[in-house]
């Protein structure tokens, strides 16, 4: 960037502008008195929990490289997905067990070429997934959903597989199967979990389009069908909810803790209306996203003071089930959330997550590691290691 | 050869559990101390890994834990994790499977094993091994793993010898993997160091088991070697029946109800027990019965405090004229005022010579139980079994003395007797040329001259002579002298060697003090056992080459056995603080490295 830039008068004229429309912006009154009530009402808190009866939760997350590097029009990605389990304990708070002995890990060549590459995504999809498509398609109550919100179900012949080029959206796939993949190998595992923890959420970003669908969708779908014949909590947490004017809901919440102002207030939650059982909404705050998401329930909560308020999804089916008439299963819920949220490596936050994405993250240095040992094996099988790219490299951008 | 084909360096690492089964890595390290970086895991000082390492030959390296701390991988301190945790009592460090919780174990190289062409042969620590080596915890609970060990150490462990116990690794014993000494150790001298409590009587009933075991395959010709003998005393008469009659494993008794009669005849007889008591009515027991006449005035000097000039009337009045064995008898009758009429001791204080007959008065009615009466000339025959017990000791027997009925002295007396004779009988047997000059030479050794008309230890000559003569004491081979290379190891044993084996007693010429120098030459040994170390004559420990320490009572015992000890103890000191009942350090002039070993349970074998 040319040096000049901050310090000229045309930059500071339009960051004025943009800094008057970012005020106006966020002064716009965005709940009215009414909800306000109803969202102060719905809040609830539960105790500091620093002990709980005994149970296993897991926590999922996955990493990669996406992608690893591109061999003429072609390229090669790196999906790694994983999962720990943890058991409470009384004299260290959580003691991990051994689950899964091995990442869920694939590298996954794709042509440019559409056709060519579906076969990739195919078997990319079954390795991460441990499934077929079709099974997984025909198990997942997915289509079910869609035909309820689009009107026609979804089909195999109707999966999106972007372009091999397109890395943001192959990275998005990959490495959501590669989650997704993990956790329903952690549901079905013996002994099962009470709780299956994820970093993402449980949004359907298809599940209104005709026809076309994802098939992370499906999976995610087919893991909270599992998770309900396993009894296992399945919830999704997001650090980044992505709502505006989220103090707002933090203010309202010290007002019903009864807090005072310079206090910030910690252990509560908040579910967020459901369509068809709530007689109120919280369009002010979510602006037409999709929350909660199709087939699921959304709850916002918070933790403790050091730790951001966070969003937690549950499949729908299993909160009308277990928690829609219990409100003290519901508040349970928090407190192993919260009680699991005290190693100090992450207080404030489900350790299980942590400890997974710890586990999962490939580094800069481990990166290169794969991408030197796929590299020199193909090189071994005859093919040139000059045409061989680092795409960031290639473009600069590394 | 051996048995089976030499594993190879990655073999006996897949027999470890291969590379999954890493421990740990080794850090810095130099040829004093390694410190090994591993996962969280439950260890304990004493543990034992294995380094294997290809930097020169394959080789695998036996590192022993000294010490070992808590450390925290990367960012995070331990201090600081402690604090918060202390600051915010409701927070914790989960225990998880990643590197996060780390041990950081510092400790010594035992040694190596190297791979020769035909076996693993092993070697005294000096090299190191390679940067970043892996490291493979010994698992006690793994027959393969012991497996591997033994294949390393097995010129330490010892085999076809005397099972001591197996190897510990931590505070677990390895299965199969036994510690043996050689059959030879008893003709050296051992060194059996515990407090009360530490459990020497089941080491000790191990011990005696397993030279019945070696006497029995080198009767049979299953073992090549030459048997064992041993006298052992028995302070707390547990040896002959061990726990039967509390219901439990029955001892020397059960192993002897165990034999063939052939074996009872050539491995027992005629007794394998002795006992205080009137009357015994076991097979194979017998009244232990000594005689006045087998004590010289040496033995009494050696058992008893006596002055210098005490030692001098003694030895005077012992030499003269038709004197010899039957000097106790004599000096009894002895009026000390008519002494000063017999010109071989008049020069003697009255108080001098009262001073000895009092150092005698053990063997008084009252106070004596084994030792029997012996004057010619008022018809008290000659009564002793000291020349069967010799027998026994030169055909390869174990002989367990039951104490608890005599006094100490007594049983003092018996072990210095023992020991003095056979060790006069072996060197003897040693110097003489021909079979024509047996005779004299032993007669010779007794003191007993018909030329210079010394009776010396006439009678016990007398005795022993005839046992030559009809074979039972096996001295002679056809017409050969049968070399002391050919008799068994002879071992006696010292029950609360302080109280014979002290400075004081070893300054004023105990017989001990020449068999613990002179011994090894003629198959002699002694057992050393002591609940102390330091009350040990130091001329005494320096000839011990083989020591089993136990726990040990205080700071300065356990110096003075490191000090003392035939091995570089070095690194083991925190092992004798922390040592359990049967657990020891064995320790050899011929073994490398101390070996902890774990005596096994008598009851379960």
């Amino acid at each position: 960037m040319p040096a000049h830039i901050p310090i000229s008068t045309k930059f500071k004229v339009k960051a004025e502008g943009l800094a008057t429309k970012m005020a106006a912006w966020e002064s716009k009154p965005r709940l009215d008195e009414i909800t306000e009530n109803r969202i102060r009402g719905a809040i609830k808190s539960f105790p500091h929990t620093n002990s709980v009866e005994s149970f296993r939760i897991a926590g999922v997350d996955g990493s990669g490289d996406y992608p690893s590097f591109s061999y003429a029009d072609s390229f090669v990605y790196v999906a790694t997905a994983s999962g720990t389990v943890f058991r409470t304990d009384a004299l260290h708070g959580l003691v991990e067990e051994v689950v899964l002995t091995e990442p869920n890990l694939e590298l996954v060549w794709l042509p440019e070429d559409r056709e060519k590459a579906k076969d990739q995504w195919f078997a990319a999809f079954e390795s991460l997934a441990g499934a077929m498509v079709e099974e997984v398609l025909s198990l997942s109550d997915y289509s079910d959903l869609k035909k309820k919100h689009a009107g026609s179900g979804a089909s195999i012949d109707d999966l999106i597989f972007p372009r091999a080029s397109d890395t943001s959206n192959c990275g998005i796939q990959l490495r959501s199967v590669a989650e997704w993949g993990s956790a329903l190998r952690i549901i079905l595992a013996q002994p099962p979990c009470r709780y299956v923890l994820m970093d993402t959420t449980l949004s359907l970003p298809f599940i209104k389009t005709k026809d076309n669908s994802l098939f992370h969708e499906h999976l995610k779908r087919l893991c909270c069908r599992e998770a309900r014949h396993k009894e296992v909590s399945l919830f999704t947490i997001s650090k980044s909810h992505g709502l505006p004017s989220i103090e707002l809901v933090e203010n309202l919440a010290r007002e019903a803790l009864g807090l005072p102002q310079e206090k910030v207030a910690e252990h509560w939650f908040l579910r967020l209306p459901v369509n068809g059982i709530d007689d109120w909404d919280f369009e002010g705050l979510i602006e037409g996203r999709q929350i909660p998401p199709v087939g699921a329930v959304t709850y916002l909560f918070r933790l403790h003071k050091n730790t951001p308020v966070m969003r937690l999804d549950m499949d729908r089916l299993w909160w009308e089930k277990r928690l829609r008439a219990d409100s003290c299963a519901e508040g349970r819920i928090f407190q192993d959330i919260d009680y699991c949220g005290h190693d100090q490596r992450a207080y404030g936050y489900p350790f299980p997550i942590k400890a997974c994405h710890d586990r999962t993250r490939l580094s800069m240095a481990e990166r290169s590691v794969l991408k030197k040992q796929i590299i020199d094996a193909a090189v071994a099988k005859g093919m040139k290691r000059s045409l061989f790219k680092d795409a960031s490299a290639a473009t600069g951008h590394a | 050869m051996p048995d089976q084909p030499m594993k190879t360096l990655d073999q006996l690492i897949e027999d470890l559990g291969g590379r999954e089964a890493r421990f740990g890595v080794l850090a810095e390290s130099n040829t004093y101390q390694l410190t090994v970086i591993a996962r969280n895991t439950d260890v304990a000082v004493g543990d034992l890994f294995l380094l294997p390492c290809k930097r020169g030959p394959e080789r695998f390296y036996i590192f022993r834990t000294t010490q070992y701390a808590n450390v925290m991988n990367r960012t995070l301190d331990l201090n600081d994790v402690a604090r918060n945790k202390l600051t915010m009592p409701d927070s914790y460090l989960s225990q998880d499977l990643a590197e996060e919780n780390l041990i950081e174990l510092k400790g010594i190289v035992l040694g190596y094993a190297e791979r020769g062409d035909e076996d693993w042969t092993f070697h005294r620590p000096r090299r190191l091994p390679e940067h970043l080596t892996d490291v493979y915890r010994v698992n006690p609970f793994d027959p393969a793993v012991a497996q591997v060990v033994k294949t390393l150490m097995s010129s330490q462990l010892g085999k076809d010898g005397l099972h001591i116990g197996n190897l510990l690794a931590g505070e677990v014993p390895l299965e199969g993997v036994e510690i043996q000494l050689p059959a030879y150790a008893l003709s050296h001298h051992i060194g059996i160091f515990g407090r009360t409590g530490c459990g020497k009587s089941n080491t000790m009933m191990v011990f005696l088991k397993s030279i019945m075991d070696h006497n029995r395959l080198v009767a049979s010709g299953e073992r090549h070697d030459r048997r064992c003998s041993i006298l052992a005393i028995d302070p707390h008469d547990e040896f002959q029946t061990w726990h039967f009659k509390t219901g439990g494993k029955d001892g020397i008794r059960g192993i002897v109800n165990g034999y063939t009669e052939a074996q009872k005849t050539d491995l027992v007889a005629p007794f394998y027990y002795l006992t205080g008591r009137d009357n015994p009515t076991e097979p194979f027991t017998a009244k232990l019965r000594l005689s006045r006449a087998d004590i010289t005035p040496q033995d009494l000097a050696s058992v008893v405090e006596m002055t210098d000039q005490q030692v001098a009337f003694a030895n005077r009045y012992y030499t003269k004229e038709n004197m010899g064995d039957r000097w106790i008898g004599k000096l009894n009758d002895l009026n000390v005022e008519n002494a000063k009429d017999d010109p071989d001791i008049a020069d003697f204080h009255p108080g001098t010579i009262e001073g000895v007959k009092r150092r005698l008065s053990f063997i008084h009615a009252g106070n004596n139980r084994i030792f029997t009466s012996y004057d010619p000339d008022k018809g008290d025959t000659y009564d002793s079994m000291l020349p069967d017990l010799l027998v026994a000791m030169e055909s390869g027997r174990l002989v367990v003395v039951d104490t608890t009925l005599i006094s100490e002295i007594e049983q003092f007396m018996l072990t210095t007797i023992v020991a003095r004779v056979l060790f006069l009988l072996r060197k003897a047997l040693r110097s003489v040329s021909s079979p024509a000059n047996l005779e004299s030479e032993i007669r010779g050794a007794l003191g007993n001259d018909d030329a210079t008309g010394a009776i010396g230890m006439q009678s016990l000559a007398d005795a022993i002579w005839e046992r030559i003569e009809n074979g039972s004491l096996p001295y002679l081979d056809g017409d050969e002298i049968r070399s002391t290379d050919q008799l068994p190891y002879v071992n006696v044993v010292i029950e609360e060697a302080p109280s014979v084996l002290n400075p004081e007693r070893i300054r004023f010429g105990s017989v001990f003090r020449d068999i613990s120098r002179q011994g090894r030459k003629f198959g002699i040994g002694l057992t050393v056992i002591s609940q102390q170390v330091t009350a040990i004559d130091q001329g005494i420990l320096t000839q011990i080459n083989t020591e089993l320490t136990m726990a040990l009572g205080n700071e300065e015992e356990r110096r003075s056995a490191v000090r003392n000890a035939s091995a570089d103890l070095t690194g083991f000191e925190r092992e004798l603080q922390v040592m359990g009942k049967g657990q020891a350090l064995a320790t050899a002039s011929y073994r490398d490295i101390p070996l902890p070993t774990q005596a096994p349970n008598f009851d379960t074998l």
